[in-house]
């Protein structure tokens, strides 16, 4: 069995389409990460801004941020703004006082919307004397630290990195991996059958059993891996401009991706869990080209049939025409998109009204995925007949 | 001329006897029907409107998947059954043969551009009537910076001719590469590429490798309306250049041309190992 598996890996990995599709993509996305790279001394002055500033949310830190933004809004009301953001440690502390003030808001409106008692040690509207000089005295950085409605404290940290690594799979990522998982996957099959090779392959011991088998474990090795090359790519880019540092922070701190999450893991853990389920969602996409490619003697239709129905509520969206019930109903049938992303990872557990669990319902429908090809496969090459 | 004749009608014959073809028409027609009883037809072009926009938006996909759908396989579907050796060994093999192969796919694709835009002007005309087709195209919402004085039936008609333009210089691309390559699936792949990669980005004017990767294929011809809906310029430094319509047009017929030779000479020297 280990060695159909590696003779189908070897199938799989000597497709040249598969390495020109990987470096199209990479070109792609190395172009569009370097055309918005800021320079080296502006990301030098951010690591130094939130390694002064960032980390546990203190009182002092929040004074600071307040005095800070009073500051500022003082010299954009005298017209004298722009000539302080050319100064770039000035434009990375104000980002770092930005964060700490957005951090503050989104509790105080968690407080309002849950309507519990403020929990915040020191509310933040306390008038406390505005200090002219923005740097805080040593002793202050051991001063109290805010808490969280959840009771934990409020971190500081720069978003950047693992805000960009995390939503690359939402963003283009999706594309990409869809794209690699049919473009290697779509041959498993019509490549033999085209070439007349399925006869003999039929005929032989394990050709209908063990053969199908492998080459199901061998495709969904195959995805696993593509996903894992694509992930490579941002986790490299970000870690040598940005470094990783901020993995082991509670994900509820990257307010910029992660206001109202319930998620209660470190950054790590919710990247970790995203990537295992677009591994699963990679997996559904691939089983599924593979029985395309089951029923098919040619070539390109497995991966044009998959390509459409993978992109088919991207397709329907562009044209304007998804509130109908027809369309409605295959915008809930095809949702491989929505697989591979893993958005419902992180989304409120009720939508539709308050019966219906959306996470239950893409959780089912990732099994039904990636069960139903693969036994619709093994149930094509049991019946295929040898001509 | 008999001998090519017969060899055009082989090479045709292998292009639309695809088993898949039929199925693909059935879907696109689907498709464009369903579209078409969504869509919100009003005064004072009705129709006219949706049919103006059918090569920018629908239209472009279905012309390009049905090309996608077929021509990747034209050139090298011999290769990969071994039938090159026997091919070329005969007297017309890599002279009238691969000039068949040329015209079977410019056939093809004519029949293509002109299949998608009877479907597109039967639905939308047979949903909203053909009132408008004298205003002019000014009265058209993505038309309403237009520098041209023409009436919307004319414009339909360079569309179409534009759009066929465009069209037979994706196809002898694909057919290129379909010469270089032995797998189908990376003709498919890198064809679908420079598609998706002109649609994807936003049109700007600025000298850059995104505006050279939107402008400088076919693409922007084949989906017609960025050529003709308003002036268009690039910015090199502090340099302006205005691109007009015959700009575009001339730089796809250049492409068409380089394509076409390197597809028969690539094909003609092929080597068959």
């Amino acid at each position: 069995m280990i060695g159909l598996i590696r003779i189908e890996l070897f199938k799989l990995y000597a497709q040249r389409v598969v390495y020109i599709a990987a470096v199209v993509f990479a070109l792609l996305y190395i172009f569009q990460f370097y055309s918005s790279l800021p320079s080296a001394a502006e990301r030098a002055e951010d690591r130094t801004a939130f390694a002064t500033y960032g980390g546990p949310l203190t009182e002092a830190k929040l004074q600071w941020a307040l005095d800070f933004n009073d500051a500022y809004e003082e010299e954009r009301a005298a017209g004298r703004a722009d000539a302080l953001l050319r100064d770039l440690r000035y434009r990375a502390e104000l980002k770092v006082s930005m964060e700490i003030l957005n951090a503050v808001r989104h509790q105080e409106q968690t407080m309002a919307l849950s309507e519990r008692e403020p929990q915040l040690k020191q509310p933040f509207q306390d008038t406390l004397p505005h200090s002219q000089l923005f740097t805080i005295p040593e002793s202050d950085f051991d001063s109290p630290q805010v808490y969280s409605t959840n009771g934990k404290p409020i971190v500081i940290v720069n978003q950047e990195a693992w805000h960009r690594i995390v939503l690359y799979i939402q963003e283009v990522g999706y594309l990409f991996a869809g794209a690699l998982v049919i473009l290697g996957l779509a041959g498993s099959f019509s490549s033999e059958a085209s070439s007349g090779a399925d006869q003999l392959l039929y005929s032989s011991r394990h050709g209908r059993g063990r053969a199908t088998w492998a080459k199901l474990a061998a495709g969904a090795i195959y995805c696993v891996s593509a996903l894992a090359a694509l992930m490579l790519l941002p986790l490299t880019l970000y870690g040598l401009h940005y470094g990783l540092d901020g993995w082991d922070v509670h994900f509820a701190d990257y307010r910029r991706m992660a206001s109202g999450t319930s998620f209660g893991g470190s950054v790590l853990a919710y990247y970790s869990l995203q990537m295992l389920l677009s591994a699963l969602g990679c997996i559904a996409l691939g089983w599924l080209t593979m029985l395309l490619s089951a029923w098919s003697r040619h070539l390109l239709v497995p991966a044009l049939v998959a390509g459409v129905i993978f992109l088919l509520p991207f397709m329907l969206i562009m044209s304007g025409i998804a509130d109908s019930p027809l369309v409605l109903f295959l915008l809930g049938l095809f949702q491989h998109i929505g697989l591979i992303q893993a958005t419902y990872l992180d989304r409120p557990s009720f939508e539709w009204g308050s019966s219906f669990n959306y996470n239950a319902m893409m959780y089912g429908y990732l099994a039904l995925s990636l069960l139903l090809p693969a036994a619709a496969v093994l149930l094509t090459l049991r019946r295929k007949q040898v001509m | 001329m008999l001998d090519m004749l017969a060899l055009l009608r082989m090479e045709v014959y292998k292009l639309v006897c695809h088993r898949w073809l039929p199925v693909a028409c059935l879907g696109i027609a689907a498709a464009a029907i369903a579209q078409a009883t969504v869509l919100d037809y009003g005064p004072p072009v009705s129709a006219w409107e949706d049919i103006a926009r059918f090569p920018y938006a629908s239209g472009a996909v279905y012309e390009v998947l049905l090309m996608l759908l077929v021509l990747p396989s034209v050139c090298n579907g011999e290769r990969r059954w071994g039938m090159l050796p026997l091919l070329h060994s005969t007297r017309w093999g890599r002279s009238r043969a691969v000039a068949a192969k040329l015209l079977a796919a410019a056939l093809y694709t004519t029949g293509v551009v002109l299949g998608c835009w009877l479907l597109g002007l039967a639905v939308h005309l047979s949903a909203a009537g053909a009132a408008g087709w004298t205003l002019p195209i000014q009265t058209l919402p993505d038309y309403a910076d237009a520098p041209w004085a023409l009436p919307i039936w004319q414009y339909t008609l360079i569309q179409l001719a534009t759009n066929w333009l465009g069209c037979m210089a994706f196809m002898l691309l694909i057919v290129w590469l379909s010469a270089c390559y032995r797998s189908p699936l990376t003709v498919m792949f890198i064809g679908g590429m420079v598609f998706a990669v002109s649609v994807l980005i936003h049109n700007h004017s600025d000298f850059s490798l995104p505006w050279a990767l939107k402008s400088l294929t076919m693409i922007e011809v084949l989906r017609v309306e960025n050529v003709f809906s308003r002036p268009r310029f690039v910015h090199i430094g502090d340099l302006t250049l205005s691109l007009p319509p015959a700009w575009f047009l001339l730089h796809t017929l250049l492409i068409a041309v380089g394509c076409a030779i390197l597809a028969y000479r690539t094909a003609a020297r092929r080597e068959a190992i």
